[in-house]
């Protein structure tokens, strides 16, 4: 075994540029999953500090109408009792607005983790946030009372209060038998994979989408569905997941690829240690160990090259987080990166070893795969509403071209070898040459093709939902952006004596004044924004004209969420409001609901007013007056606002360009190693055109015309793959993540930067030397392949 | 019988490890019009080396190759690599003993490959005369893939006369095809050289194809 390793550990030095190859594309796919990973890490870590550490490990919540206490303990018997198969603990919740933000009661008691030490408050004491700007022993008004802040806690978001429970229900003016909802804490063993393969894969979760908690009677919510930005903040990690491992993909197809050109090769050799009495399962091992040898190699220099990305990356799209804080390379990138190498490197392969020793037998894990997948993406795009069933309809899509890619090459070869002295133009049969090497072995160059054409569609894909979200985006931001300044303020504050104030200088014509509150639905924290509305305003959330008082109006997010649509009536307060329209969410994460003023003051919200909007003929004298006025407030004027908004959306997107651009570089380098075996198979060709005359640029020529061909075939291919995925991003992916659809927008820019960076891919690939010395250990002479059958 | 080539002082050697091993040494040669001359030699005389020497593939280290052309002589060991390269396009033809070939143009399209590199396009219709007159007018949209050894042979012996060159050159043409299949693949090599009054130079091991040549060069005796 010595030998044989030492054998092949030789060839990859006679086949230098292809060792290298593999090792540059599995170096940058793993860069790539731990680029993800770190900056995963650091959103994590971020919603970590927004999530109310009581509420850490609360998986579910559950709710139903008029609970009390006494439901709660009998549910709390019902558990002890061993009913609640996989309930680890349960915990009162009582939750509610007061005048400083949101309040929220829980029973310190309760076994829940991570308590903050609420057994030690007094009956009216409340903890508040580091970061909520409140000082320790600062009083705080509540519909039942004063409350006085304790100590201020890290972690806790700024305009949330914790408190013991009894507090919170005589703060709220509750009966103390009255609750909100009760939190669980599941653990079940599927919640406990769940959660493993969250560490593996952040936002893993968010996939998934289903509950995995069913008690008749109550209705169960997700924990994430009462956090909307968490909701969001995962399913944009999910993506980003499955984005990253794109690069993966393309570098599995690379090193099958590569493996099948080594084998060959090195057929001659092997057949000779065959004779000499070595078995198949032996020189299969030799060669994985030799290729696991690479896998770790390129793990090694890809989390290097990973984290190095992650910090630019993070640098770069500070429109997805501002600050978002650093992480320490942990084990489970270790795990990831070791991981995705090695596997790529083995399972490419032991697939190529396979395919070699029996074409026939190497075929049946591919077909296996691609059914399953096929069959995944029906189930996943018509009767599972998850993200994962989404992108397992994607990936069905791109499996589905990929088998397609052999297929297409047997008919393009078909058509060219078609006999047709007719059309061949002057001066085209050195064309003819390039283009037809490009098909004679489409088994060899669909890989490589394959591998292109789904970085390409991705590319495409990405760059039409992108471009349709901000087609979308901007006809919000011309929508909703209508007046001249705004002021916004924090959010217990009351701008109405500034808008007076504003109202009564010359030159401005109106100020619209804005007001929230939290209340909760089914589980779900729901903003309730209020405004006095006239036609002008209905016109921003794109009515004809006014909100009729009595009607509400729901965001998408909230309307998708609990089923809602216009006409529907939901219930606020013990009274009922008709749905009146529901309002695109552009990317808003928020459930939302707004009202007029006067159903507003109906539902017993105090009208305070933390943001206003202004039109006025000066806006500098406007913001120069809010800054004397207040100089804490933040104040925009409409053009700053729509350019810094557009600047903020392109950086979010950086991560997904650079994601993108990374799997399309592992595919040209995959190609580059595709077209440098097939150059070392036509070197006969080569010398006899040469002998025939032909100079150095002609013999250029044909190769540039066989990258033409390539790229042709790719663009051929992933257009329509992209058009598909790009659709199914806009129309099922974004509803199920973010809970906002898109209008898919063909713009002819969608397709520009996909098909210039194919073209660069192409200009790089056909310029790049193909060198010598990647002789092996026997060419095409020895392997056969020269003057074989058309 | 008007010249077509004249070979003088010859002299080539390749690096074998630190040595330099001489494969050809002084070398004079005349050749005709129509004139066949037969390389004859074991393995590793040079004949293939004297053939690229002739075809401009290999510089010489010593001596010069002159190729008479209707508009005058031409010292290949004078031209650059470029010249070299349209020179051998327009005036030789070249067959050898395997892969001559393009695999991925039929056989008509490997025939008028040439015709397209040299700008003769008006020389088509005789070159898929000649094609058919070498017994391959029902293979003309076949590709190389599917033709028997003879088969390949011919079609390059069309392909090598398609553009009328001056000289054409030989390496072992008949080496892997069987005793009679050889002498007739030959013997049209020779009789489409002769008809067009070119030169051949043809390099073979075997006695009975060096007898159809007007004279035999034998290598071994001249390499020390």
């Amino acid at each position: 075994m010595k030998l044989l390793t030492l054998s092949q550990l030789r060839f990859f030095r006679l086949a230098p540029w292809s060792t290298l190859t593999v090792l540059l594309g599995v170096t940058l796919a793993v860069s790539s999953i731990v680029a993800v990973h770190q900056i995963s890490q650091r959103v994590v870590v971020s919603l970590a500090s927004v999530t109310p550490p009581q509420l850490a490990g609360v998986t579910h919540q559950l709710s139903r109408a008029d609970l009390t206490m006494a439901d709660y303990f009998q549910l709390r018997a019902r558990w002890r009792a061993g009913e609640l198969e996989g309930v680890s603990a349960l915990m009162p919740i009582v939750e509610g607005s007061v005048e400083a933000g949101r309040l929220l009661g829980v029973d310190a008691f309760s076994g829940v983790p991570a308590a903050l030490g609420l057994a030690l408050l007094l009956p009216d004491q409340v903890l508040a946030g580091e970061t909520s700007g409140r000082v320790a022993g600062e009083r705080i008004l509540a519909a039942g009372g004063s409350l006085e802040v304790a100590r201020l806690v890290p972690g806790l978001p700024e305009n949330l209060l914790v408190t013991d429970i009894g507090t919170a229900q005589v703060a709220l003016g509750r009966s103390d038998d009255a609750l909100d909802a009760i939190g669980v804490v599941v653990r079940a063993p599927s919640q406990r994979l769940i959660d493993w393969l969250d560490r593996l894969m952040p936002g893993f979760s968010a996939g998934i989408g289903f509950q995995t908690l069913d008690i008749p009677g109550w209705t169960v919510t997700e924990a994430a569905a009462s956090e909307p930005t968490l909701a969001f903040s995962r399913s944009v990690l999910f993506n980003l997941g499955a984005l990253g491992s794109l690069a993966l993909v393309v570098a599995w197809l690379l090193v099958y690829q590569v493996s099948v050109i080594w084998l060959r090769r090195r057929a001659m050799t092997l057949k000779r240690l065959r004779q000499m009495g070595v078995s198949e399962a032996e020189l299969r091992r030799v060669f994985l160990l030799n290729l696991l040898l690479l896998g770790l190699v390129s793990s090694g220099l890809g989390i290097l090259l990973g984290d190095w990305l992650a910090g630019g990356l993070a640098g770069i799209a500070t429109g997805f987080s501002d600050a978002l804080p650093t992480v320490s390379v942990d084990h489970w990138l270790f795990l990831k990166a070791t991981g995705s190498a090695v596997l790529v490197c083995l399972v490419g392969g032991w697939l190529a070893c396979r395919r070699e020793a029996d074409p026939a037998a190497g075929k049946w894990p591919f077909r296996l795969v691609w059914l399953g997948l096929l069959v995944a993406g029906i189930y996943g795009l018509l009767f599972d509403g998850s993200l994962l069933g989404g992108f397992a309809a994607i990936a069905a899509a791109g499996v589905l071209t990929l088998v397609a890619i052999p297929r297409v090459l047997g008919g393009l070869k078909r058509l060219a070898v078609r006999p047709a002295t007719r059309y061949v133009a002057r001066r085209g049969l050195l064309a003819r040459i390039g283009l037809r090497e490009m098909l004679w072995h489409p088994g060899d160059l669909s890989v490589a093709i394959g591998a292109l054409v789904l970085a390409l569609a991705t590319s495409v894909a990405m760059a039409l939902m992108v471009d349709s979200f901000r087609l979308d985006f901007e006809a919000m931001l011309d929508q909703r952006v209508v007046h001249d300044v705004f002021v916004r303020g924090e959010r217990d504050q009351n701008l109405n004596e500034l808008a007076d104030r504003l109202q009564a200088l010359p030159g401005v014509s109106r100020v619209q004044r804005y007001g929230r509150a939290d209340r909760t639905f089914s589980g779900r924290r729901v903003v309730v924004g209020f405004t006095r509305f006239d036609a002008r305003e209905g016109g921003r959330y794109g009515l004809d004209g006014t909100l009729p008082q009595g009607q509400a109006l729901v965001s998408e997010r909230l309307a998708r969420d609990l089923a809602l649509a216009p006409g529907d009536v939901i219930e606020l307060e013990a009274m009922a409001f008709p749905i009146a329209a529901v309002f695109p969410g552009y990317g808003d994460s928020t459930l939302r609901l707004i009202l007029d003023d006067a159903d507003a003051a109906r539902i017993g919200l105090s009208l305070r007013y933390d943001r206003l909007s202004i039109d006025a003929d000066d806006e500098a004298g406007v913001v120069a007056a809010v800054a004397q006025a207040a100089p804490d407030l933040e104040v925009q004027v409409r053009s700053s606002i729509r350019a810094e908004a557009l600047k903020i959306f392109d950086q979010t997107f950086a991560i997904t360009r650079a994601l993108t651009l990374l799997a399309l570089i592992v595919a040209s380098v995959g190609l580059y190693n595709a077209l440098l075996a097939l150059e070392l198979l036509q070197q006969p060709a080569r010398r006899l055109l040469h002998s025939m005359g032909t100079t150095p640029l002609e013999q250029r020529l044909v190769a540039a015309y066989r990258v033409v061909g390539v790229g042709l075939t790719a663009l051929l291919l992933a257009l329509p793959l992209g058009l598909v995925m790009g659709w199914l991003l806009c129309a099922v992916i974004n509803p199920r993540a973010f809970g906002w659809s898109l209008s898919l927008a063909l713009s002819p820019g969608s397709f520009v930067w996909p098909v210039l960076s194919a073209m660069l891919a192409m200009l790089v690939v056909g310029l790049a030397p193909l060198p010598s010395e990647e002789a092996g250990e026997g060419g095409a002479l020895e392997a056969g392949a020269f003057d074989g059958p058309a | 019988m008007s010249p077509v080539l004249s070979v003088r002082s010859l002299g080539k050697a390749f690096l074998d490890g630190d040595v330099q091993r001489a494969v050809l040494e002084d070398l004079d040669l005349d050749l005709g019009g129509g004139e066949v001359l037969a390389l004859m030699g074991p393995s590793g005389s040079g004949k293939s080396t004297l053939l690229n020497l002739l075809a401009g593939l290999l510089r010489p280290d010593a001596g010069s190759i002159v190729l008479t052309l209707a508009d005058g002589p031409q010292i290949l060991t004078d031209l650059s690599e470029l010249k070299l390269t349209r020179l051998r396009r327009r005036q030789i033809g070249y067959v050898f003993q395997f892969f001559n070939l393009v695999p991925t143009l039929t056989v008509r399209e490997n025939v008028l490959l040439p015709l397209e590199l040299n700008d003769l396009a008006h020389l088509a219709g005789e070159a898929l005369d000649r094609l058919a007159a070498l017994g391959l007018a029902e293979r003309m949209d076949d590709f190389p893939g599917h033709l028997s050894g003879g088969e390949r042979q011919r079609t390059a012996i069309a392909r090598a006369m398609a553009h009328r060159p001056r000289l054409v050159l030989a390496d072992e043409p008949t080496g892997n095809l069987d005793a009679q299949t050889a002498t007739q693949v030959a013997q049209r090599l020779i009789g489409e050289v002769r008809s067009l009054s070119s030169g051949l130079v043809m390099a073979t091991h075997s006695e009975q194809i060096a007898d159809l040549a007007d004279r035999v060069l034998r290598l071994d005796k001249l390499t020390a």
